[in-house]
This record gives C-alpha cells, structure tokens and sequence, in this order.
C-alpha cells in the first residue's frame, strides 16, 4: 500500500506546485513524508515546492521578449492549386511511361520480300531497325545484309542487274518474271572492271526502295555447291548489341562490319571487325552480341563444315527524348 | 509565389476574428512555444502556424468557437511535432555557450534563462504540463483538456518536471 501512496503523494506534490492542493491534502502530503524518507527526497517537502514554483513565477514575471504580431500568411493550398500540381504530376507520369513503352518495344521489321515480291524469301534482306533506350536517349540499329565478300556467282537470266555509278541512274530493263524488281548499287567511285565484274555476278533479287534513315539491303544468293551458307539460329535479328549508355549520350553512329568464324558445330570462334564504326563501343558491343549467338553451321553437300559469317551492322542516333 | 497575403473583402468574418485573436493571444502563445522549443524564430513560427490553423476553420466554419485552450492545444501540438522531427535533424550549434548568451541578450532575467536550461532537460509533455499551470495560469483541469488527459496526470507531470526544476534552478540560484 506504501507504493499507491508515494504515487498518490506524488500527484498532491503537483497540486502543492499548481496551488491546487486542499489543507487536507497538504496535511497527508506531510504525513506521509513523515513516514517515508525516499519520497521526503525525490519530491521535497512543501517548502521545496513553493520555492521551486516561486523560482518559475519570478521567472514569468521577468520575461521581457515581446515578438511583433506578424500578418498571418495564408499559403495558397486550395483544391484548385492541387489539382494543378495532381494533374501535372500525373501527366509528366504518362509521358514517362509512354516514353519508356516506346523505347523499350522495338519496332517491327519490314518484310521487303513481301512488298516486293521476292522470289528468294529467305535470304532476302531486311533493314531491321532495333531501337535501344538509356537515360531518354535513342539508338537505332539497322541490320545491313550488303556484302561483297561472297564468291562469284551466275546471274540468272530472269534478273538483269543495274549498276549506278555516281549518281546516274539507269533505267531498269524489263524483267519477264518481276517488273517490280530494281537492283540498286551507289558506287562510291568509278568501278574497276573486276568490280563491274562482282556486281554484275551477284544474283540480286531485289530491294526496298530507299527510305530516309534506314540503310539499303542487297541480299545474296549462295554460292552454288554449298546447301547451305554460315547463318545465326533465329535469324539475323538474333545478334542484338547493347551498347554501353556512353554510345547513347555521344549519339555515336556508324557501321561495323564483322567476320564470325564458326565450326562445323555452329559454334562461333571469333569475331572480327572488318570495318570498324569509328567507334570502340560499337565494335566491341557487335562482335559480343555476335559471340553470344549460335550458328547453322556451313552445309556442303549435306557435310557441315566450318565457315565464316560476314554481316554488318549500323548504329543511327534517334531523336533525343 | 505560392503565398498570397489575406484579402479583406474576401475574409471579412474569419480575417476579424483571427485578428482579434492575434491581439489578444500572440505573444501568449509564442511566449509559451519559445519556452516549449528554445528558439524565438521558430516559436514565431509555430505560432503563425496556430493562427493559420484557426483561420482555416473560421473560413470553412464561420460559426465554430474557438478558445483558447483550442489554441494552446494547437500550438502544443506543433511544438512536440516540431521537437520530434528535430530529433531526426538537429543543428547542433558550434557553441554551446552561444545559445545561452542569445537567451540573456532576450532576457535580462537570471531565473528566466535557468528555467529554460531546465526546460530544455524535460519530455515535452511535461513541459507542457508545467508550461500551461505555472506559466499560462490554467488550472490542472483546464490543462488536461487542452492536453488530453486527466487532471491528475497533469499533477503528476508537474511533479515529475519540479524535481528537473528544483534541481537546476536551486543550484543556479544557491551558487549565485
């Protein structure tokens, strides 16, 4: 019971301290510290709290701070100034997402075959444009299909191919097969007889016509006695490089060219640049994407055989966004 | 430029009564709140925040009474949120003997700058306790209200800070 009493001496000490406290409180207050020396102490008779408490007025007393009254500012946090802020918040939100959707989904290749109308649909070209983000920035990736590095071949009578030189285009000779079809090579300087030689052995079949901002395609036929050439399992579109943010922040553009040496298992070997893009990034982020693919192997005569797979790929900056 | 200063026309019940109150309670309160926080500015502060607070519901409910108890609540309510962020971050000053001399430069009194060292030593409900019965006058009634609590654990609360009280404030006193 002496426990509820300390607790309840302790409650009449505070009245002491107000100025609240009864004569009869007073009188158990100082009959119990009478009886108990810890609470004697800790809480102090009643001269100890006066005293106190004397020292708290005085102190009231002689407070001199008198602020100024300020104008009262009312901050302008209505509905309408939230609706404001909600709406332009949520609107910056769905521009991001929209954004963020459009970077990451790539957009989907053009069959030229099919406009067109290739007889070779496999081994027809398409610029396939890959579109990577980092931090709002944008690099298009076109897939090039142009090489020259393929053995001669004999042009087939139902094609006739076209060679531009420097500009002066020449008016395609009707085809009994395809009218539609036009064959397009922009010689970057007079062609050498061996060249008007290669050109004219390829046995093109057609492309798209030129479109702003995506590469030209030529596409290739095998070599006779081969079944079947070096391909990359799922296509060409299987070699996707990353290259690194730098790529994107310099908006770093060009073409690399690369060899893969593959054996008679599909596995590639190495990769090497053949013509590089100006830049290292871009090079190196190829030739990993090209090593981290697999190959058909070479097929000759139903023999796999090692082989090299030549291909090249072009980086184009996007818009900024 | 998101503040807008109150527009006479547009407030002319609430602006009168907010006004009346700024009158009769601006000092009260940000005496109390400087003594509850330790620092004038913030106390100015706080109490602008009070005011603000009651012309808010004056606009919305012209017909609402509001005391002052209602007021001390509000701004005892402040200082302890204020106190408890500043837990969180707290700007330690790179003299300690700094902060007392600002005090003196406020307050000729010797007993005024002891019971704010002793303040600064209690739980903010005690303070409040002692705050709202010794210094703002309530009775322990009056100030279980504002607080939220009964009267006699206002009591109790006052007891408890008189032991930080005396302990500071005697012996400053003895030895000078």
């Amino acid at each position: 019971m002496i426990l509820d009493e300390c607790a309840r001496a302790e409650i009449t000490a505070g009245a002491l301290a107000i100025g609240e406290a009864t004569d009869v409180q007073r009188e158990d207050y100082r009959r119990h510290l009478s009886r108990c020396s810890s609470c004697l102490t800790t809480l102090g008779g009643e001269r100890d709290v006066e005293r106190t408490m004397q020292l708290v007025a005085r102190a009231r007393g002689e407070e001199s701070w008198t602020p100024e009254a300020r104008v009262v500012i009312v901050r302008q946090t209505d509905i309408k100034r939230r609706f404001w802020q909600f709406g332009l918040a949520a609107a910056a939100a769905l521009a991001i997402l929209w954004l963020g959707a459009r970077a990451l989904i790539p957009n989907a290749p053009q069959n030229v075959a099919e406009r067109t109308g290739a007889v070779h649909q496999s081994r027809v070209a398409t610029p396939q444009v890959k579109r990577h983000a980092a931090a709002g920035h944008d690099l298009v990736v076109v897939h090039n299909v142009a090489t020259l590095k393929r053995p001669p071949l004999t042009t087939p009578a139902h094609v006739a191919p076209k060679v531009l030189a420097r500009g002066h285009e020449v008016p395609a000779a009707p085809s009994a097969r395809n009218t539609n079809t036009a064959v397009t090579v922009v010689a970057a300087a007079a062609l050498s007889q061996r060249d008007e030689r290669s050109v004219s052995a390829l046995r093109t079949v057609g492309t798209a016509p030129p479109q702003p901002g995506r590469a030209e395609s030529i596409a290739v036929l095998p070599a006779p006695g081969i079944s079947r050439d070096v391909a990359p399992l799922g296509g060409e579109s299987a070699i996707v490089p990353h290259p690194p943010a730098i790529a994107y922040y310099e908006n770093a553009e060009g073409t690399t060219a690369f060899d893969v040496s593959v054996d008679e298992h599909g596995v590639p070997l190495k990769c090497t640049v053949a013509k590089s893009s100006g830049f290292v990034v871009l090079d190196e982020a190829v030739c990993q994407a090209a090593m981290r693919a697999r190959y058909a192997p070479r097929l000759i005569n139903g023999h796999a055989v090692a082989g090299v797979y030549h291909d090249s790929l072009t980086f184009q900056a996007g818009d900024n966004r | 430029m998101d503040e807008v200063y109150l527009q006479a026309d547009q407030l002319a019940g609430a602006e009168a009564r907010v006004d009346a109150m700024v009158r009769e309670y601006h000092t009260k309160l940000a005496r109390y709140l400087r003594r509850m926080v330790g620092d004038a500015e913030v106390a100015l502060d706080l109490t602008q925040d009070v005011f603000l607070a009651a012309y808010r519901i004056l606009k919305d409910d012209p017909q609402r009474e509001l005391t002052a108890g209602w007021l001390y609540r509000a701004a005892t309510n402040g200082a302890i949120s204020f106190m408890r962020r500043r837990k969180i971050v707290r700007m330690m000053p790179l003299d300690r003997e700094l902060e007392r001399e600002h005090w003196r430069i406020d307050e000729r009194s010797a007993a005024s700058v002891d019971l704010q060292a002793a303040l600064k030593r209690l739980p903010a409900e005690q303070s409040a306790a002692v705050l709202l019965t010794s210094y703002a006058g309530y009775s322990s009634q009056e100030a279980a209200t504002i607080l939220g609590t009964t009267s006699d654990a206002i009591r109790q609360r006052v007891c408890r800070a008189m032991r930080m009280l005396r302990t500071v404030m005697t012996e400053k006193a003895t030895n000078s």
